[in-house]
């Protein structure tokens, strides 16, 4: 079993009042309040950390070749008249 | 840089061996802050198993997108669909393409550009004067 341990240090900092307003608004979408404002931060910085190293992982696919010739957009638009079925 | 990120962009980056995944996930990684409309991950849920993305799969992308630290998600309101629906009004647009005016109203709103593979939603947004970054 491995423990990660992670050092949280509490400061104060001073932000525009627009940047502010941005970091509460995403705050309010992605957590429902305004509680997680420091975790917002460090994930931008994180963020932006990464855009400069190494490439950022997302979960992928690999699909048949036949599948591939398939256009983005034209499948999308099959799959809402097909879920309006 | 700030960027709202249309759902075939998504698709590409999600499919490692289709023709676009290169440039998609190196537009998603050199955002600072993507943004994805919630209706974007509706779309990718319906559109994974049409490249035979089995339903499990399709759960963890979704859950990644919801849960992830890169993406912030955009939550479609009653207001925006609304205000959507004006603007479309406004600009004679086809209903057909409500999904399509969601997600670029939103980077509209938002005043930041959207990216997309699609290049009818492309022109159609330059015309219109939507930040629309070229692909």
């Amino acid at each position: 079993m491995v423990f990660v341990l992670v050092f949280m240090v509490k400061t104060t900092i001073n932000l525009d009042e627009e940047i502010y307003a941005e970091i509460v608004k995403e705050s309010i979408e992605k957590y429902g309040s305004t509680k997680n404002i420091s975790k917002i931060i460090n994930q931008r910085l994180r963020n932006r950390a990464n855009t400069t190293g190494k490439r950022r992982q997302r979960i992928t696919f690999r699909v048949s070749k036949s599948l591939l010739s398939k256009d983005v957009d034209a499948e999308i638009k099959a799959g809402w008249e097909e879920s309006s079925k | 840089m700030t960027v709202l990120v249309d759902t075939n962009v998504l698709v590409y980056d999600a499919i490692e061996n289709s023709p676009h995944h290169e440039r998609a996930s190196v537009l998603i990684d050199e955002s600072e802050d993507p943004i994805i409309n919630s209706l974007s991950i509706v779309e990718l849920g319906f559109v994974l198993p049409r490249y035979g993305i089995d339903n499990e799969n399709v759960r963890k992308k979704i859950e990644e997108l919801l849960h992830s630290q890169y993406f912030t998600v955009s939550w479609l309101s009653g207001k925006m669909m609304e205000k959507v629906s004006a603007f479309m009004v406004e600009n004679k647009l086809s209903f057909r393409d409500f999904n399509d005016w969601i997600i670029a109203y939103d980077a509209r709103s938002r005043k930041v550009p959207l990216i997309t593979f699609d290049k009818i939603l492309y022109n159609k947004c330059r015309k219109l004067g939507i930040q629309v970054i070229e692909i």
